[in-house]
């Protein structure tokens, strides 16, 4: 009965955080753009995580004269990792740089695990942590 | 009875076996081709060559989608 008048609250008052699926990767996002440290200056909306099935996902925005969007998609095989990356210039959306494929070789996979393993354990923390609030 | 198959092969002309390898040997000998083949795959092509980094990262990805919840989750704030 408390969960269900606290839940209640949380709507009426607007405080309630209960996410969705696709939210929770939202807020994965955010944890995963702290990996990489500070923002460069000219560097925002970075956003690193782990979709699904392999896919992971590495965006940021390049402010510049020509401000764009710089997002790098890896796909993981059992033969190797795909690299896709793609640019969107922000002041001129119909200008698309053409995608550019290549597998993934050398010290590039060694940082992408490393990268990997950190979101891991961050997002571990963060469901470990919201379970305990619960179990209260 | 003994439980591993001998593999006969040719015999000289008074019967003696020229060659004969038990199961073990023949699974070692199958090994370590496999490992040289794939070896010698990776340093031909490096996308075939199977990298336990690769491995790591597919096993780090199930992991992530075991751990995260399928359905509407509260955060600790």
């Amino acid at each position: 009965m408390t969960s269900i008048l606290n839940r209640l609250s949380g709507y009426i008052l607007g405080t309630n955080s209960r996410l969705s699926p696709s939210q929770l990767i939202e807020r994965e996002s955010k944890l995963g753009s702290t990996i990489f440290g500070a923002l460069p200056k000219g560097i925002s909306n970075r956003h690193f995580f782990y979709d699904k099935d392999g896919h992971w996902y590495f965006s940021q925005v390049i402010m510049s004269d020509r401000p764009r969007e710089e997002t790098i998609h890896y796909q993981i095989f059992t033969h190797g990792v795909q690299k896709t990356t793609s640019i969107r210039y922000l002041n001129d959306p119909r200008q698309q740089v053409p995608l550019h494929h290549e597998w993934l070789v050398g010290e590039e996979v060694t940082n992408l695990l490393t990268a990997a393993k950190i979101y891991k354990q961050r997002i571990s923390e963060l469901y470990t942590n919201s379970s305990a609030k619960r179990a209260v | 009875m003994n439980d591993k198959t001998e593999y006969q092969y040719p015999q000289t002309e008074h019967g003696e076996s020229v060659l004969s390898f038990n199961d073990i040997q023949i699974a070692e000998a199958r090994s370590l081709a496999v490992e040289a083949l794939t070896a010698a795959q990776g340093e031909r092509n490096p996308e075939i060559y199977i990298d336990p980094r690769v491995i790591e990262l597919l096993a780090i990805g199930q992991d992530i989608e075991a751990v995260r919840p399928k359905s509407d989750y509260e955060l600790a704030a």
